[in-house]
């Protein structure tokens, strides 16, 4: 092969692929058509909602789909079609010029092989190396996807690395014989935000050194428009625009495209106001459906014509090396979901406290001994939350923001009484609060209510949904059996839901419908304060802003407050009124919200902030990276909780002294727990923004 | 308006109630026959236990035969012949399958014999014509003696263990001797001397008594196993056989000098002389033939040596130079299959195919009982222990694990001799008895299985979110187990019961086996597997039928389990889990 055929053929060409599924229960068009190109040294994001084939194309494109599958189109590998090669083929272009990395890095590793070796094992087959050019190479690999120390990491196992070091071991082996095509599978989706951002700089680190073409998977537009060339949309099965990362995020050509970015909460405007969150109706275009008759968006497509279902677009070209499926791309505009209109929000300030909690603790397990009940003490129990104080004031939502582990789900849990507290006080206005549910009385059961993250586990499978919402009804209004059913009915109508629905079973709804339903439940019973625990996280990002839009249309209507716990920055700016920023179990700032999130913060506040990758390619990535993982949870801190990974840390004073909470300059309700003077660290933080600047 | 209003009133008394159950059984009916039909194993499977299933409900009705009847060859019959043995007739065939001893009224043109297993005396013409039945309801009649003179007829019943009498007619039946006979046997009269002797030979004497019943006297002791006997008053002698000892013997009236006459027989039964001709006649059960002697058992010869199954009664018409003797039905033993009995017959000539059939109802009441009782049982322990976790979990599971450490035969055996022995607490219990017993036992050795899957799944489920949410509305926990929990762990209880109702089928099988099942004659697989062990080579199918019948089951019902499992396996449209 030529150089010069090299430069002119993409690397990889699919055209026209389709993918269906032929299961027992029917068949599944999980790709209908997509095409997309690839070239070498570029990044191509491929984007879209869950259920819409991102997953499926990669997979055809590695040839690893099942044989209950029919790929038709072609998918080009340079010039070899890889949809004829033979098994045998397919393993050597897999090995060695197509390497993939999924989205879960622990079940990508083999958890009985010290990670070294396996990455070695690689090597030796695809290579030829022998054992100790294996091993050179292993530690020359392990230093470029920025593990240190690589010969001790390839003694590790995989549980002994973090969620993060596992997943650039996994890049590592990728890596490993040199490919030509890396397919990333939301590689990120697992990890948390700090740990994220350092990947997202390792992928686009590679991508100025790796001389390969990657295709990187993501539902993530934030993530997309940190680190792709190029992006594709895709939506039921179709690719349906096609455009260099600029352009796409700031002018996108197909209805679809311009949805979802209206969808994603987006930091406020200098001016301080918030853009009201658009969300596209309906679902997304099952993959059950055989028949493609007209185009497959027009069902939610706001500027739909009747040509529009009658004829199926093809790919049409919209200029500057970009596409669209959609007849009339040259009309898009960012309005045709809604005027940007922002948020209405008048806020009571001076709200009455509903809920307070002081010193609130909860530590799981207790200390274990060397010999069952005897012997020394070996085993201190897990402090989940430590000494949490916060306050809620009616019709207000404090957000409750934090990594995996940080203890936010564990304080919505010692609110509404699911897992008790060791020690604290919880007060619904005068009245003290029992640790558990069971003990609360049937007022206190029905003023403190929950939304769990994942919606289709928070409604039982077995059971007509109207199982749970009559019951909440029935022991909560106290309304009898027809009532009842008239209220849920309501109920029902004011989430956007068809009464009819009362009688299905979760399994018939879709997840957003599931999480509506769930939200209808938590309403019932007139509750004063709703704890949503990741309410939204499961949900697609246009779901997402429904379920959002519900929440906040509620509590203007009902003065219910929330706790609104999240791990997105963006969704807990959009929604809170306070937020409260947890590391480790350990309160690290907490205020109103518009003060938390600027200068001054605190360290891991800032950190955070700087991680959070926003659907803005022009964005400058502000540098903060938190080195290490999240500390462990047995040990009691003798200092600030944060002291090991910060950034800032100012000397001694930070390992062994608690941090004093520190008023900040806007509101009295502004606090910050760190050691540094809070102008100080303010003049610290205008500072890092004016060299990224 | 009226009629609307009835109809309305209707549907909400009994069609409501009716609607109520049947709406949820037939759902789920249908429900799992859309899952149970939806794979290869699961349509195999149902199809297989189908056909058990119908078996254990009708199959004693669609059984060709009874289960416990005994097959014969041919009825029994009553023959004739010259004294020579020449000249045989048949004089009463397919009267009666099990003739007796016999006596003959010459100067009356009468015949009589016993019949032990229809429990009757009755009579014929000495051609054979208007057989009649004399008395019925006997327990099982052996010899009889007829006194003309006096018109009476004595005979000896085995089963009741006396000896009785009656008019010729039949009329007046009175008992003669009640006690102090274990197996009377051969009978004879001595009209003139006013007495009357017979055998028993259980204890094994010759005894004789007044015509009356009354002075009981022994006369001969320590025999073996004496059977029919025989007068010749003139000669003062009395004749018996012993089918143990194989000899025929006589001793002087008083009982005094024993002496064998004849031996080397194989099973000597009854016998009559004709002492003016000095001779003495006999049948031989064991040889199947008839035979004479001199009265001092020197001239053995055989008159009748074919056509014989198991004769039995002998008497002379020495004056119309005949002898007439009985001759039992052969029982259907063992046969090979035929078109008659399509998998051939057992040791008592019962129908295999017969006792198959009818064998699937005990056995397969049993085991799903007994399953159902472990499921309910242990759904409940485990699913309460599981939820409630902590202590209770820990103690509550350690007594499952010590349950579960005994063998689960073992405690099964141990249940049954102990409990099965004793009667059972009320009367009507009484038949049911060591049914519930086995019942109870297998659901107490199935239960801990059970209770550890079931709490397995309750623990995975409980930290589910609907439960969490179910908690959060203030819910008992028995509402949140029975109502919340128990909906989702369905699936999983399916597939168990289909383990444990394999499992239970075992063990029913071998507790049938080992005797401790139904009791014979009902037909029970593993007691046919146990009674056929002995004829493993001569006729292998009678152990092969219903090891495949238990086979079967169990194979179909765990295909049948397999199929649902692989049926739950796949994603099904418009349900979650």
């Amino acid at each position: 092969m030529s150089r010069q055929l090299q430069e002119d053929t993409p690397l990889l060409q699919v055209e026209r692929l389709g993918v269906t599924f032929y299961t027992p229960r029917g068949v599944v068009r999980a790709v209908r058509e997509a095409s997309l190109v690839v070239r070498r040294g570029e990044l191509v994001g491929l984007a879209g909602e869950s259920g819409c084939g991102k997953s499926t194309t990669a997979f055809a494109i590695a040839g690893y789909l099942p044989g209950t599958a029919r790929v038709d189109g072609s998918i080009r590998f340079e010039d070899r079609d890889i949809t004829d090669l033979s098994a045998s083929e397919l393993r050597h272009l897999r090995g060695n010029r197509i390497a993939m990395v999924y989205q879960d890095p622990a079940t990508s590793l083999n958890p009985t092989m010290r990670v070294g070796p396996q990455i070695e094992e690689v090597l030796r087959e695809h290579l030829g190396m022998d054992s100790g050019q294996a091993r050179h190479r292993t530690a020359k690999l392990f230093e470029s996807v920025g593990l240190a120390e690589p010969d001790l990491i390839g003694q590790r196992y995989p549980h002994q690395l973090s969620g993060g070091m596992q997943q650039r071991v996994v890049i590592a082996m990728a890596l490993a014989c040199d490919p030509d095509l890396l397919i990333m599978d939301e590689p990120t989706t697992g990890l948390d935000v700090t740990t994220q951002a350092t990947i997202l700089d390792l992928v686009a680190d590679l991508k100025q050194r790796v001389n390969a073409g990657i295709l990187y998977v993501s539902h993530n537009l934030g993530v997309i428009a940190r680190v792709a060339d190029r992006v594709v949309v895709m939506y039921a099965g179709q690719t349906v625009e096609q455009a260099p990362v600029g352009q796409l995020f700031k002018s996108p050509k197909h209805p679809y495209t311009t949805g979802l970015l209206d969808c994603v909460p987006q930091p406020p405007t200098d001016s301080g106001t918030v853009t009201r969150l658009r969300s596209i109706p309906g679902t997304v275009y099952s993959a059950d459906e055989v028949g493609t008759e007209g185009c497959l968006f027009a069902p939610r497509c706001p500027m739909v014509q009747e040509s529009c279902r009658v004829e199926s677009p093809q790919m049409l070209d919209a200029g500057d090396d970009r596409q669209s499926r959609c007849f009339f791309w040259s009309d898009v505009r960012p309005e045709i979901w809604g005027e940007a209109e922002p948020r209405k929000k008048d806020t009571i300030q001076t709200a009455e406290t509903v809920l307070s909690a002081t010193g609130l603790r909860r530590f799981y397990g207790s200390w274990q001994r060397k010999y069952l009940l005897f012997g020394p003490r070996v085993r201190p129990p897990v402090r989940a939350v430590t000494d949490v104080d916060f306050n809620v004031g009616s019709g207000r939502t404090l957000g409750i923001v934090g990594e995996s582990g940080s203890g936010k789900t564990t304080i919505a849990k010692v609110v509404v009484g699911l897992v008790p507290r060791d020690r604290g006080e919880l007060r619904l206005r005068d009245e003290d609060l029992a640790p558990l549910v069971g003990a609360r009385t049937r007022e206190q059961q029905a003023a403190v209510r929950m939304v769990f993250q994942n919606p289709t586990a928070s409604l039982n499978p077995r059971l007509p949904i109207r199982h749970a919402i009559l019951r909440s009804l029935r022991k909560f209004a106290r309304l009898n059996k027809s009532e009842s059913r008239e209220r849920a009915e309501e109920l029902l109508e004011a989430v956007g839901l068809d009464p009819a629905y009362l009688d299905r079973h979760p399994g018939q709804l879709s997840g957003g419908e599931q999480q509506r339903f769930a939200l209808a439940g938590a309403f019932a019973g007139n509750a004063d304060i709703i704890a949503a625990d990741e309410a939204v996280s499961a949900l697609d990002v246009s779901v997402q802003a429904q379920v959002l839009n519900l929440l906040q249309r509620h509590q203007q209507e009902a003065g219910t407050s929330y706790v609104f716990i999240t791990h997105d920055l963006g969704v807990a700016r959009y929604v809170s009124d306070d937020i409260m920023v947890l590391y480790a179990g350990h309160v690290a700032e907490s205020g109103p919200t518009e003060c938390v999130l600027t200068a001054p913060s605190h360290p891991y506040t800032e950190a955070l902030l700087s991680a959070v990758p926003v659907p803005d390619p022009d964005a400058t990535p502000t540098r903060i990276r938190l080195p290490g993982a999240v500390p462990s949870l047995r040990r009691r801190f003798e200092g600030c909780f944060f002291a090991g990974r910060c950034p800032r840390k100012v000397g001694d004073i930070c390992d062994t002294t608690p941090p004093p909470g520190r008023k900040g300059p806007d509101s009295p309700d502004h606090v910050i727990y760190c050691h540094i003077p809070v102008d100080e660290l303010m003049a610290m933080q205008r500072e890092r923004v004016r060299e990224a600047t | 308006m009226t009629v609307r209003m009835d109809t309305a009133r209707t549907r909400t008394g009994v069609t409501r109630v009716v609607g109520a159950v049947a709406g949820p059984v037939g759902r789920s009916l249908k429900n799992f026959l859309k899952l149970a039909l939806a794979t290869t194993a699961g349509r195999i499977g149902l199809f297989i236990v189908a056909i058990h299933l119908v078996m254990a409900l009708v199959g004693p009705w669609l059984a060709p035969y009874s289960a416990t009847a005994f097959n014969f060859d041919e009825a029994g019959k009553v023959q004739q012949a010259s004294l020579d043995g020449s000249d045989v007739k048949h004089l009463a065939a397919n009267l009666v399958p099990e003739p007796g001893y016999m006596a003959l009224d010459v100067s009356g043109g009468k015949m009589y014999w016993t019949d032990s297993f229809a429990n009757k005396v009755q009579r014929a013409n000495l051609d054979g014509s208007a057989v009649e039945d004399l008395v019925s309801g006997l327990s099982s009649p052996e010899e009889i003696a007829l006194d003309v003179a006096g018109g009476k007829m004595y005979w000896t019943d085995s089963g009741t263990d006396k000896v009785q009498r009656a008019n010729l007619d039949g009329s007046a039946v009175e008992d003669l001797v009640t006690s102090g006979l274990i197996l009377p046997r051969g009978i004879a009269l001595d009209v003139a001397g006013g007495k009357m002797y017979w055998t028993d030979s259980l204890t094994k004497k010759v005894q004789r008594a007044n015509l009356d019943g009354s002075a009981v006297e022994d006369l001969v002791s320590g025999l073996r196993q004496p059977e029919g006997m025989a007068l010749d008053v003139a000669g003062g002698k009395m004749y018996w056989t012993d089918s143990l000892t194989k000899k025929v013997q006589r001793a002087n009236l008083d009982g005094s000098a024993v002496e064998d006459l004849v031996s080397g027989l194989k099973s000597p039964l009854g016998i009559a002389l004709d002492v003016a001709g000095g001779k003495m006649y006999w049948t031989d059960s064991g040889t199947d033939k008839v035979q004479r002697a001199n009265l001092d058992g020197s001239a053995a010869e055989d008159l009748v040596t074919s056509g014989l199954t198991l004769p039995r009664g002998i008497a002379l018409d020495v004056a119309g130079g005949k002898m007439y003797w009985t001759d039992e039905a052969g029982l259907e033993q063992l046969l090979d299959p035929s078109g008659q009995f399509l998998l051939g017959t057992d040791q008592f000539g019962r129908d295999l195919l017969s006792r198959m059939m009818s064998g699937a109802r005990s056995l397969i009441t049993m085991a799903v009982a007994g399953a159902a009782l472990g499921l309910a049982l242990g759904t409940v322990v485990g699913m309460s222990s599981g939820y409630k976790g902590g202590i209770v979990d820990a103690v509550v599971m350690r007594v499952m694990d010590g349950v579960m450490s005994f063998p689960s035969l073992l405690l099964a055996l141990l249940v049954l001799t102990t409990l099965g022995s004793k009667a059972a607490p009320v009367e009507w219990l009484e038949t049911l008895w060591q049914e519930l017993l086995i019942v109870v036992t297998i659901g107490i050795v199935s239960m801990p299985g059970v209770s550890r899957v079931m709490r397995s799944v309750t623990l995975s489920l409980k930290e589910m979110e609907f439960v969490q949410s179910a908690r959060l509305r203030g819910e008992t926990a028995g509402y949140i187990v029975f109502r919340e929990i128990l909906p989702n762990v369905i699936p999983v209880l399916g597939v168990e019961a289909s383990v444990r109702l394999s499992y239970s089928i075992l063990l029913v099988a071998s507790l049938g086996f080992l005797g401790l099942g139904v009791q014979p004659p009902s037909p029970d697989w593993g007691m046919m597997i146990s009674e056929s062990r002995g004829f493993l080579v001569s006729a292998p199918l009678l152990a092969l039928v219903p090891s495949a019948a238990i086979v079967s089951l169990v194979v179909g019902g765990n295909l049948l389990g397999d199929g649902l499992r692989q049926a739950r396996g796949l994603p099904q449209k418009g349900e979650g889990l």
